[in-house]
C-alpha cells in the first residue's frame, strides 16, 4: 500500500483506503459550530466583540436581535420548560423513577441517590448536571425567571440567559447566574460552596453580596449568608483564615487573629479576596485592610485609609483589580422572598 | 495541512481558553471549531454514531463548565481527549448501551451496508488504532494534524496508522470472504 497516501494523502492513492474515505466519509463531523444556548450571543463578552470585524458585528447585531426576539417571544409567552436530557442510575422525579425526555414541572422534587445523576436542559437557556445524593425543588420556569432549591448535592450549571434569569436558592444564599458556568454545591448541614469557572455569579443573602468571578470560589452560611470570595489557588492558610473572618461571628478576637494570618499569607491577586472584606470587618480592623492592601495594590488617589476606616465606597480601587465589569442585564436582581 | 503549522497552536489554544473563562463565547467557538472533529472521530471510534453529535456537544459543555479547573491552558487538547474518553466509557456503563449499539436501522443500500460494516471492523480494533483511524478515515484529518491536534509524535500516529490498517484490511478482508 502507499504508506504516503495513508499518512498525509500525498503521493499515489492507495485504492482501499481511497474506498474506506469515501465510504466512511458519511459518519463525518457535521456540525460547524458549537451548539450554545439560544441567549448565548447576548452572553459574548464586550472586549471579545471589540475584536471582530465589521461584517461580524452585523451579524452578531443580527442575531442578537434575532435571538433577542425570541427571547422576548418566550418571556412574553412565558414558556421556558426544564427537560431531562440525559441520566443514570435511578433518578426521582416526586419520588417516581425519572425518564429521559421527561419534564421536570414547577413544584416538583428531584431526588439523586449515590449512583444517580442527571443532566437538564431549560428551552435554549442552559444546562444543568445533578450530582449523587442532590436533592432540588424547581419553585419557577418562566423565560424570565428560573428558581431552583438546592437543599442538598452538588450541581453543575452553564448559563448563556440574560443575567438574573436563573436563581439557585440554598440555605446561606441565593445564587444569581449572571452568564456563566459554576458547581454549587450544598452538605447535610446546609453550607454551601460556589465555585465559578466562566463568567460572574451574584451570591446575595439579606444585605451581603459577594460578586464571585471565574477561577473564584465563595462559602455561604445559613443565617450569616455568603462569605468573602477567593481565587481558588490561593493559600490553605489564607482559606482556612479566611473561613474564621467569615463566619465565626461570634469570637472577635478569632477574627481579629485569623485575619493576622490572612493579611499575611495575602498575595497581590488576593487583593481582590481584601476588597471584600471591608463590609464585613469592624473600623480597626478595616485600617488593617488598607495598609495591607496598599501594599498589594497601591490605592487610586481618591482612596484615603480614612476613607476606608469610615467604611466609605471603594468602587475607584475596585477598578484597579482589572477583573472586567459583570454584565449589564435587562433587569436587575429580582426581588426574592423567602 | 503541514505539521508544523499546527505545533503553534497550544499556545494559541492557551489564549482562547483564557478568553473563553473570561466568558469570551467566540473563543470558545473557536476552540470549538479546531477541535470537533478529533472529538467526534474519538468517540466514534467508542460509541455508536447515532450517540456521537450528542456527545460530542456534551463533551465541549462539559469543558466549558470545567475550564476554570484547566491548570495548564496549553493542555486543552490532551484534557478535551480525556472528556472525550471519559464520555464514552460513561456512555458504556449506561445498561442500555449495548442494545443501542445493535440498534441501527438495516439499510438496502450496499454502500451504507458496506461503510456500516467497516465502522464495525474499526470499532473491534485496539482503541490506540481505532481512535486514530477514525480520524484519518472518517473525519478526514491527515496523519500529522492528527499529531498536531492530540499531542502525540507524528511516528506514533504513523505507526498506529500502518498497524491499524494493516488489521482493518485484515478483518474486511475476512468478512468479505464470508460473504
Amino acid at each position: 500500500m502507499s504508506e504516503e497516501y495513508l499518512w498525509d494523502g500525498s503521493g499515489a492513492p492507495d485504492a482501499e483506503v481511497e474506498r474506506l474515505e469515501k465510504l466512511l466519509g458519511r459518519f463525518r463531523a457535521t456540525a460547524a459550530e458549537f451548539k450554545f444556548p439560544a441567549a448565548s450571543m447576548a452572553a459574548t463578552s464586550p472586549l471579545a466583540t471589540r475584536s471582530r470585524r465589521t461584517e461580524w458585528l452585523r451579524i452578531a447585531a443580527a442575531a442578537v436581535l434575532l435571538l433577542g426576539s425570541i427571547w422576548l417571544l418566550r418571556a412574553l409567552t412565558g414558556r421556558a420548560e426544564w427537560t431531562i436530557a440525559g441520566l443514570e442510575g435511578s433518578p426521582r422525579i416526586d419520588g417516581k423513577l425519572a425518564e429521559r425526555n421527561q419534564g421536570w414541572k414547577i413544584g416538583q422534587s428531584l431526588e439523586t441517590d449515590e449512583t444517580s445523576r442527571v443532566q437538564l436542559r431549560v428551552d435554549g437557556l442552559g444546562e444543568f448536571e445533578v450530582g449523587p445524593n442532590a436533592s432540588l425543588l424547581l419553585l419557577q420556569a418562566t423565560a424570565t425567571q428560573q428558581q431552583i432549591r438546592l437543599v442538598r448535592g452538588t450541581i453543575r450549571a452553564a448559563v448563556t440567559a440574560p443575567p438574573y434569569v436563573f436563581l439557585v436558592r440554598t440555605p446561606g444564599a441565593y445564587a444569581m447566574d449572571m452568564g456563566c458556568a459554576y458547581t454549587l454545591q450544598v452538605t447535610d448541614a446546609g453550607l454551601s460552596i460556589l465555585h465559578v469557572t466562566m463568567g460572574w455569579v451574584d451570591l446575595q443573602h439579606g444585605f451581603r453580596q459577594s460578586l464571585v468571578p471565574a477561577g473564584a470560589a465563595a462559602e455561604s452560611r445559613p443565617a450569616i449568608g455568603p462569605g468573602a470570595p477567593y481565587f481558588e489557588d490561593s493559600s490553605e492558610r489564607f482559606q482556612a483564615a479566611l473561613e474564621t473572618v467569615n463566619f465565626d461571628v461570634e469570637r472577635a478576637q478569632a477574627r481579629a487573629d485569623a485575619l493576622t494570618v490572612l493579611l499575611a499569607e495575602a498575595r497581590t491577586r488576593d487583593a481582590f479576596t481584601l476588597l471584600n472584606l471591608f463590609g464585613r470587618v469592624d473600623a480597626e480592623d478595616r485600617g488593617r485592610l488598607y495598609d495591607r492592601l496598599a501594599v498589594l495594590l497601591p490605592p487610586p488617589a481618591s482612596v484615603t485609609r480614612q476613607n476606608a476606616v469610615d467604611g466609605d465606597d471603594m468602587s475607584a480601587w475596585w477598578d484597579k483589580l482589572g477583573l472586567g465589569h459583570v454584565k449589564k442585564g435587562s433587569k436587575g436582581p429580582p426581588h426574592v422572598e423567602e | 495541512m503541514p505539521a508544523d503549522h499546527l505545533m503553534g497552536d497550544f499556545s494559541q489554544d492557551a489564549q482562547l481558553v483564557e478568553a473563553a473563562r473570561g466568558g469570551d463565547h467566540a473563543a470558545f467557538g473557536e476552540l470549538y471549531g479546531r477541535y470537533a472533529r478529533m472529538v467526534h472521530g474519538v468517540l466514534l471510534a467508542h460509541v455508536p454514531y447515532a450517540e456521537v453529535d450528542d456527545l460530542v456537544q456534551d463533551v465541549f459543555l462539559v469543558a466549558l463548565s470545567h475550564l476554570g479547573s484547566l491548570r495548564e491552558p496549553r493542555a486543552f487538547a490532551g484534557w478535551l481527549l480525556a472528556i472525550a474518553r471519559n464520555r464514552a466509557n460513561d456512555f458504556h456503563r449506561r445498561p442500555r448501551a449495548a442494545q443501542e449499539f445493535q440498534g441501527w436501522v438495516v439499510s438496502n443500500d450496499p454502500d451504507e451496508q458496506e461503510a456500516r460494516a467497516a465502522l464495525a471492523a474499526i470499532h473491534s480494533l485496539p482503541e490506540a488504532y481505532r481512535e486514530t483511524l477514525s480520524m484519518r478515515l472518517v473525519e478526514g484529518m491527515t496523519g500529522p494534524e492528527i499529531a498536531a491536534r492530540t499531542g502525540m509524535t507524528p511516528a506514533s500516529v504513523r505507526v498506529n496508522l500502518h498497524r491499524g490498517m494493516k488489521q482493518l484490511r485484515a478483518k474486511l478482508g475476512k468478512s468479505a470472504n464470508h460473504e
